[in-house]
């Protein structure tokens, strides 16, 4: 429980400078350009790439943003004792840790494609800092949601009521 | 977190305690730790975050709000954040984010510019950015105050600032192919470059000059400039000769540079000194133009080809340009004729100073010009057309002296008219070779030659016609037949002649033989004593030869008897 706080919080650190340090330098257009996360899904926007925009802006940022605040909710209804929506929240974080591996797609690709992509001086791609964070924020989810314990929820929340009558401190 | 129920038995399980420490676990080194790379990451991006200026473009020429890069010294030194019209709508402030240390180089001698945005072949640089989107050049000033707003620009500066050298200037008529970015070039050796080229006036361009360090020490008093063209083509003794300019020269133009060797002892020129710029090295040679004066000339002949800018010459020496070529007619009597304005320089008419006059300098210069054009004429000197080399050379004018009266500059127009000459007026001087010539070939007298030779013909004539000739001839025959009798008859007795002849020959030669075999003593050894006796004979000559030298140093000799050596 304490172990999955931690990997959640070490995530949501690692989640600003993945969001707003540049991830990437590709060649787009000939110029090589870095992008961030956000300035990639506006790009392809502007492009009228929309579905593209679209999966980059789920894959990228609004997957592992859910994920962050849906293992967030958790936690806080576990230690808050809280009873409400319980059958949600469970459903919920198994969707988090289903989907929790899908949002390696970006470091993966990079990984697979910035060694192939050195052509010359004009055409490379290369990682840039926000890319360490950003596969940091993966890993550190995937191992939250690996530690975290569902059942949890329940036996705080069930723990929580009879509390109310008799001994405290029994909790988490 | 490690709590036991509290129903099971303490006896049949170990007991778990639930211990509560202050220590909360080591998986909150990793958050920690997440905590402080973010911070360092922060941090360095805070203090990345470099400076913010604003330089002010005529045109954005396609820079890119987060890719065109600032480039100083080939590093990336910033990029442009932010493009926005200046607010007089007509420039473009781009917002650059420098690294932090170009902050101590930013004042107002600080240049920037766009590389790229005005592609020209002799720049590489600028093509490769024209492809890969244009750059912001940078260079640090020295000195100046700290500011934040620069105005750029649109071009890469012709010599990159902070370049060691002096700057000068070039005068210059015509700008031909030199413009700004033009290499200087000494013997080959790109040595500076024509920073700026300004329109001062009619006729007047001025040239900034640019020559690198170790190469401005050799522009002195007396340098010698002049626009260097692409191909040379000479026509001298050697045949024809042919130089061709540097690749770059030829594409961006270039001006050649050059020192006299009477200049090599001088002092190097302080900077802004100002030079005159030539159209070629023979005119850069022949020094300084000095004041112009415009005279007049009129030819009858085909003077069309002289065009603006040939030359006028004085035994071949270069004295003035033709100015101005224009067609008109007579107004009596309508006949074509070609009226040039060309301007001399007295300089290289040997004046020098100009005389003294009360009124305007100009005025001295005209009547010292006048006089010495005055002298040429009155000795016999007229303007001519000449083409050299004949055929397919350049028309020039040219003062000869020809065998014709004394003449004078004739006044009344605009300028003073120098005569031409009359006689190739109508004729250039090719023709009028051909026409000496045709004239010397009419001046032999073939119709005399002709009679001479028909009289001689009518004599011999006469002479085989007589009957004298026949009867002679018939004589002749006869001789020839009684000669030819004669050798019939003594043709039978010329072989025992010969033969006779022959035997006595072989009897000379025998007695030759034995002659010398008796003179060298190598025959038989008949008289073995004739070698004995010429030696003899030899040495009774050389102790006769002894006696007589002697007798040549001793005369008293012969009355004293030989004297003796007593010493």
């Amino acid at each position: 429980m304490g172990r999955a706080t931690a990997l959640t919080l070490a995530a949501l650190l690692f989640y600003l400078p993945a969001n707003l340090l540049p991830l990437a330098t590709l060649p787009i257009g000939l110029t090589p350009t870095r992008y961030t996360v956000l300035q990639g899904v506006i790009d392809l926007v502007q492009a009228n790439l929309w579905g593209l925009a679209a999966l980059v802006f789920c894959a990228s940022f609004a997957i592992p943003f859910l994920k962050l605040a849906g293992l967030g909710w958790c936690l806080h209804s576990v230690w808050r004792g809280s009873s409400r929506h319980l059958r949600g929240k469970t459903r919920l974080f198994h969707i988090v840790e289903e989907v929790g591996r899908w949002s390696m797609v970006d470091p993966f690709v990079f990984a697979c494609f910035v060694p192939v992509m050195q052509y010359n001086s004009l055409i490379y791609g290369r990682a840039e800092p926000a890319a360490t964070p950003f596969a940091m924020v993966v890993i550190m989810t995937m191992l939250a949601t690996r530690c975290f314990d569902p059942r949890l929820m329940w036996d705080a929340a069930g723990c929580r009521r009879p509390a109310s009558a008799s001994s405290p401190g029994l909790s988490a | 977190m490690s709590d036991t129920p509290p129903a099971r038995t303490a006896e049949t399980a170990p007991t778990a305690t639930a211990r509560r420490t202050r220590w909360p676990g080591l998986v909150w080194a990793l958050p920690l730790a997440a905590l402080l790379i973010v911070a360092y990451l922060g941090l360095r991006a805070l203090s990345d975050r470099g400076v913010d200026i604003i330089v002010t473009f005529a045109s954005a020429a396609g820079a890119r709000t987060g890719d065109t890069k600032v480039i100083y010294q080939g590093l990336e030194a910033g990029r442009v954040t932010k493009i926005n019209l200046n607010r007089d709508g007509k420039r473009v402030d781009m917002t650059l984010r420098l690294i932090p240390r170009a902050r101590a180089d930013l004042n107002s001698n600080t240049k920037f510019w766009l590389i790229g945005a005005k592609p020209s072949l002799t720049d590489i640089d600028s093509v490769k950015a024209a492809l890969a989107g244009v750059t912001i050049g940078m260079a640090p000033g020295k000195g100046g105050r700290p500011q934040h707003r620069f105005n750029g620009l649109d071009q890469p500066p012709i010599v990159e600032p902070g370049t060691k050298g002096t700057a000068y200037t070039l005068v210059a008529h015509v700008l031909g192919s030199v413009r700004t970015g033009s290499a200087v070039l000494y013997h080959g050796q790109e040595i500076g470059k024509v920073t700026s080229a300004r329109f001062t006036g009619l006729n007047a361009f001025n040239l900034g000059l640019f020559i690198y360090q170790p190469y401005d020490a050799l522009v002195r008093p007396g340098a010698q400039f002049w626009t260097s063209s692409p191909l040379q083509v000479s026509l001298n003794g050697a045949g024809f000769s042919t130089s061709f300019a540097p690749a770059d020269t030829v594409l961006t133009g270039g001006v050649d540079f050059d020192l006299p060797d009477s200049a090599e002892h001088l002092r190097p020129s302080p900077a802004g000194s100002s030079f005159v710029l030539y159209k070629t090295q023979g005119d850069a040679e022949q020094g300084l133009e000095g004041p112009e004066m415009l005279y007049a000339l009129y030819f009858k002949g085909a003077a069309g080809d002289l065009a603006n800018g040939s030359v006028v010459k004085l035994l071949g020496f270069v004295v003035g340009d033709v100015h101005d070529v224009e067609l008109r007619f007579d107004p009596r009597d309508g006949q074509p004729y070609t009226a040039v304005t060309a301007v001399l320089y007295p300089r290289k008419l040997g004046l020098m100073t100009p005389p003294p006059t009360t009124g305007p300098v100009g005025d001295g210069w005209r009547a010292a010009t006048d006089a010495r054009l005055n002298h040429l004429l009155s000795i016999g000197y007229r303007a001519r057309l000449t083409q050299s080399p004949p055929i397919i050379g350049g028309r020039a004018i040219s003062l000869d002296p020809i065998k014709a009266g004394p003449g004078l500059l004739a006044t009344g127009g605009p300028y003073p008219v120098i005569p031409s000459e009359v006689a190739s007026s109508d004729i250039d001087d090719l023709t009028s070779q051909a026409d000496q010539i045709l004239r010397k070939v009419n001046a032999i007298p073939i119709e005399a030659i002709g009679q001479d030779v028909r009289g001689i013909t009518d004599r011999l004539r006469a002479i085989t016609a007589s009957p004298a000739l026949t009867d002679s001839l018939n004589h002749l025959d006869s001789t020839l037949g009684q000669v030819d009798q004669i050798m019939g008859q003594m043709k039978p007795q010329i072989g025992p002649l010969v033969a006779k002849l022959n035997q006595a020959a072989d009897q000379v030669n025998g007695t030759a033989a034995a002659a010398r075999g008796v003179l060298s003593g190598e025959g038989a050894g008949q008289d073995a004593s004739l070698p004995g006796a010429i030696q003899q004979l030899t040495e009774a000559a050389r102790s006769i030869r002894s006696l007589t030298d002697y007798l040549g140093r001793h005369p008293e000799a012969l009355i004293k008897g030989k004297v003796k050596d007593s010493r």
